[in-house]
């Protein structure tokens, strides 16, 4: 599994652009702040006009989305500093772990949501099948390493 | 799988932490080995019978339960 992880440093760039992100989440979805300089403008190539993710739009909120993304797949699955064995094994638990939370929570949205709402919750279900496993994965490496000065 | 890694670091008095720098893997690892909440491969088996210059199955025993897995 070794090589198919970041080295153990894009770990703290990956923290970073997640809280980065997330806080550019919270400004604009509840508060509706976006920076006015992010307004796409047409791009002129050869006398023709070309737009960048649809013209006049603010593209605010397509940079933090890929933040979230790419930060949390980078906190996520960035080796560790003593990235061995047992914490492949404790890392393949958590993630078959959310993978099984965050689907039953899919399925329970796939009954209990209905019309506009399910599209909205399935949108924040791009990035919770990772944050999930960032959860438990830290939590479950937080554990090992509280009991381990029962050293003799 | 049983183990008597904590007698033979005793033997060699060596704590946790520098067995696991000798084997390449971190402190938590050796704990979790010691307590028998993780079975190590065969590689950091061979690894830890080899610092302890011990045979395999002097530091690593079978249990009954052992034959029961996996069925």
């Amino acid at each position: 599994m070794k090589k198919y992880l970041f080295p153990h440093q894009f770990k703290k760039i990956g923290w970073v652009l997640l809280i980065l992100s997330i806080l550019a989440a919270i400004a604009n979805l509840p508060f509706g702040w976006e920076p006015s300089f992010l307004i796409s403008e047409p791009i002129n190539i050869w006398g023709l006009d070309y737009s960048f993710m649809g013209t006049g739009k603010n593209y605010f909120d397509e940079l933090y989305s890929i933040g979230i993304i790419l930060g949390s797949i980078l906190v996520a699955f960035s080796k560790e500093k003593y990235e061995d064995e047992y914490i492949q094994k404790i890392r393949l638990e958590a993630l078959v772990w959310a993978v099984y939370f965050n689907y039953i929570i899919v399925i329970l949205l796939i009954i209990f949501t209905y019309g506009i709402d399910f599209p909205i919750f399935l949108m924040y279900n791009v990035t919770s099948l990772l944050l999930v496993f960032l959860i438990r994965f830290n939590w479950s490496l937080f554990k090992i390493r509280k009991v381990e000065n029962n050293e003799e | 799988m049983k183990n008597n890694i904590r007698v033979e670091r005793a033997i060699k008095r060596i704590t946790q932490q520098q067995l696991a720098s000798l084997v390449g893997v971190s402190r938590q690892t050796i704990n979790a080995i010691e307590a028998g909440k993780y079975i190590p491969s065969t590689v950091l088996s061979l690894k830890i019978a080899s610092i302890f210059e011990k045979d395999f199955s002097e530091v690593f025993q079978l249990e009954e339960k052992d034959w029961n897995k996996g069925k």
